[in-house]
C-alpha cells in the first residue's frame, strides 16, 4: 500500500507542476469557498472549519486542484455524571473539553467527463493530507482537579473523487462533488488513530471516509 | 435584459455564500440550558430500549444500549418479560413475530428456545437481564428503568409474584437494587414493595393527580409520565411533595429544550442524540455503530 501511496503521490506531484502552463480558455484559474463545512456547527460537534479551493485549467479537459481546510474539527464539552440521589451531595461529574484542531490539505487534478451547456461533470483522483492536534482537559467536580493531554496524528489518504459544476454567469459558479478516501500511512505520538474528522461518512475500521463538497466559485 | 439577469445572478450567489457565512453565529449555546428539579438541577438521561425506536438496530438488544452508554447517556429503560421458565429477558412486544424470526408470545418459549431466535433481519439475539446486568456490573454510575411487560395471560396473582420474585433474584444477584427503576401501575409497585424489593419505584399508567395521590399514599420513588401529558407546575407540585418525576416523550418522541424545562430528574430520549447535546453530554468521540 505505501508504493501505491508514493506512485500516487509522484503523479499528484507531476500535476501540480503543470501549473505553469496555460490552456486557451479565458479563465483559467478558479477560487472556491466551501459551504458545507460551515453548516457543521449545527450537525456536528462545534466545528468551525474553513473549506478554500484553488483550481487551475492546464487543458480544456484538465485541471488541478489545491483544496485546503482549515480550523476546529471537533471542539466540545462532554459532562459524564456520576452519584445520582446522593442527597448530601448530589451528582458529581467529569468534565471533558475536546479539542481537535488542524488541517487538510488536497491534490485533486481532474478531468472533465462531459460537458452540457452549464454544467460540466468531472472525475478526479485525490491525496489527502491531514494533520490533527488533540488536546483534551479533564476536570473533575469532585477533587475540583484538573488535568490536561494532547496527542497529534498526522495521515495520508488517496482516493477518487468526483461531482459537477455549474455555471451561474461568467464567472461565478457552484459546485458539487463527492470523494471516497482511503487511509494509507498513520503517524501519531501515540497509537491512537486520530480518524479524518473530514469525512460525512466513516468506514467501522475508520480507514476509509467519504466527503461531500459543496462550493461557490469564481473564475479568473 | 441580459445585464439585469447577470446582476441578480450575482446578487443571488452574494446572498448564498452570505446566508451560509452567517448561520453558525445564530446558533443558539446548548449550555445555556436551566433546569430545576430535585438533582441538584442535573437530568440524568435514559436511552428508550437502548438508542430508541429511530435507530437502525432493534430496541433492547445490546448493541443498542451498549451505544446509547458509549454517546453519553446514564443508562436506559428497558421492556422486560418472563418467558415460560421465568428467565427476565428484554423485549417489547408480547408477540414475537413482529420483531424477530419466532411466532407466538414471548411467555410460551423457554429462555434457551428464545436464544436461538433472531431480530429480523439481522444477527442479533434476544438480550436477557441476566446478561444485561453481568454486563454492567461493574458500571456504578449506569442505572436500568425496567419497564414490566404483561399480557392477558397474566391474570394470576402468582404468575406476576413469581415474575417479581425472579426481579428480584437478578437484581439481587448483581447488587443493582439502587441501580434500578421499577415502571409500573400502582397494584403491581405495591407487588413489588410486598415482596421486599427497595429499588426506586415509578408510578404510571393514569393522570397526573391520580399518579400524585397514589405516589403520596404508598411513599413511591416518583413518578413517570410523557412528556405531553405533563406541566411545568405539575413537576414542580411533584417535587414540592419530594416526588421525583421520569419523563418520556409522547407524540414528538423528542425531548425538546421546552420539555427539558419543565424540570423532570429524568428524561427516557428516543433520541438520545438530540438530548445529550442540548445537554452538552454527547460524546462526540464515540463511534456509533
Amino acid at each position: 500500500m505505501k508504493k501505491i501511496i508514493i506512485i500516487f503521490l509522484i503523479f499528484q506531484f507531476l500535476s501540480v507542476l503543470g501549473f505553469g502552463q496555460k490552456s486557451d480558455s479565458t479563465f483559467n484559474n478558479q477560487l472556491s469557498i466551501t459551504l458545507l463545512p460551515m453548516l457543521r456547527p449545527f450537525t456536528e460537534s462545534h466545528a468551525k472549519i474553513i473549506g478554500l479551493e484553488y483550481e487551475r485549467n492546464f487543458t480544456e479537459k484538465f485541471s488541478t486542484a489545491i483544496h485546503l481546510d482549515f480550523g476546529r474539527f471537533l471542539d466540545y464539552k462532554f459532562y459524564d455524571y456520576y452519584g445520582f440521589f446522593d442527597p448530601n451531595y448530589g451528582p458529581h461529574y467529569n468534565l471533558e473539553n475536546v479539542l481537535i484542531k488542524g488541517f487538510h490539505i488536497k491534490i485533486i487534478p481532474r478531468f472533465q467527463l462531459y460537458e452540457l451547456s452549464r454544467v460540466r461533470f468531472f472525475t478526479g483522483l485525490a491525496t489527502d493530507y491531514h494533520f490533527y492536534l488533540l488536546d483534551v482537559e479533564v476536570y473533575n467536580s469532585e477533587s475540583q482537579e484538573s488535568y490536561n493531554y494532547k496527542i497529534y496524528s498526522n495521515s495520508v489518504a488517496i482516493g477518487i473523487d468526483f461531482g459537477l459544476r455549474v455555471k451561474i454567469t461568467n464567472r461565478f459558479f457552484v459546485s458539487a462533488n463527492t470523494s471516497l478516501y482511503y487511509t494509507g500511512l498513520v503517524k501519531t505520538q501515540t497509537n491512537d488513530y486520530l480518524s479524518s474528522k473530514s469525512g460525512y461518512w466513516r468506514s467501522n475500521n475508520l480507514m476509509y471516509w467519504g466527503e461531500v463538497f459543496f462550493q461557490v466559485g469564481y473564475k479568473f | 435584459m441580459m445585464v439585469l439577469l447577470k446582476t441578480r445572478r450575482v446578487v443571488f450567489s452574494i446572498l448564498l455564500i452570505s446566508m451560509f457565512a452567517l448561520m453558525p453565529i445564530s446558533c443558539s449555546k446548548p449550555g445555556d440550558l436551566i433546569i430545576e428539579n430535585l438533582n441538584n438541577n442535573y437530568v440524568m438521561v435514559l436511552g428508550h430500549g437502548g438508542m430508541g425506536s429511530f435507530y437502525h438496530y432493534p430496541n433492547n438488544s445490546k448493541i443498542s444500549i451498549e451505544t446509547v452508554i458509549g454517546i453519553g447517556a446514564d443508562g436506559s429503560e428497558v421492556d422486560v418479560q418472563m418467558t415460560k421458565d421465568s428467565v427476565l429477558i428484554l423485549f417489547h412486544d408480547i408477540d414475537l413475530s413482529e420483531k424477530t424470526n419466532g411466532k407466538g408470545n414471548v411467555r410460551d418459549y423457554s429462555w434457551n428456545e428464545l436464544s436461538k431466535l433472531r431480530y429480523k433481519y439481522t444477527d442479533i439475539q434476544i438480550y436477557s437481564l441476566d446478561q444485561l446486568f453481568a454486563d454492567y456490573q461493574n458500571r456504578s454510575d449506569i442505572y436500568f428503568s425496567l419497564d414490566i411487560k404483561f399480557d392477558e395471560g397474566y391474570n394470576s396473582d402468582s404468575l406476576v409474584k413469581i415474575l417479581i420474585r425472579s426481579l428480584i433474584n437478578t437484581i439481587d444477584k448483581y447488587d443493582y437494587e439502587n441501580r434500578v427503576f421499577i415502571e409500573g401501575d400502582v397494584s403491581f409497585l405495591a407487588k413489588v414493595r410486598e415482596l421486599g424489593l427497595k429499588s426506586k419505584l415509578f408510578v404510571t399508567t393514569s393522570t397526573f393527580d391520580n399518579l400524585l395521590e397514589s405516589s403520596n399514599l404508598y411513599d413511591f420513588f416518583g413518578i413517570a409520565m410523557g412528556a405531553n401529558n405533563v406541566t411545568s407546575e405539575q413537576i414542580m407540585k411533584s417535587h414540592a411533595d419530594g416526588r421525583y418525576f421520569m419523563m418520556w416523550s409522547v407524540v414528538s418522541n423528542m425531548i425538546t429544550e421546552a420539555e427539558l424545562k419543565k424540570g423532570p430528574d429524568i428524561i427516557q430520549a428516543d433520541k438520545p442524540i438530540y438530548a445529550l447535546m442540548l445537554l452538552e453530554r454527547f460524546n462526540y468521540s464515540y463511534r456509533i455503530p
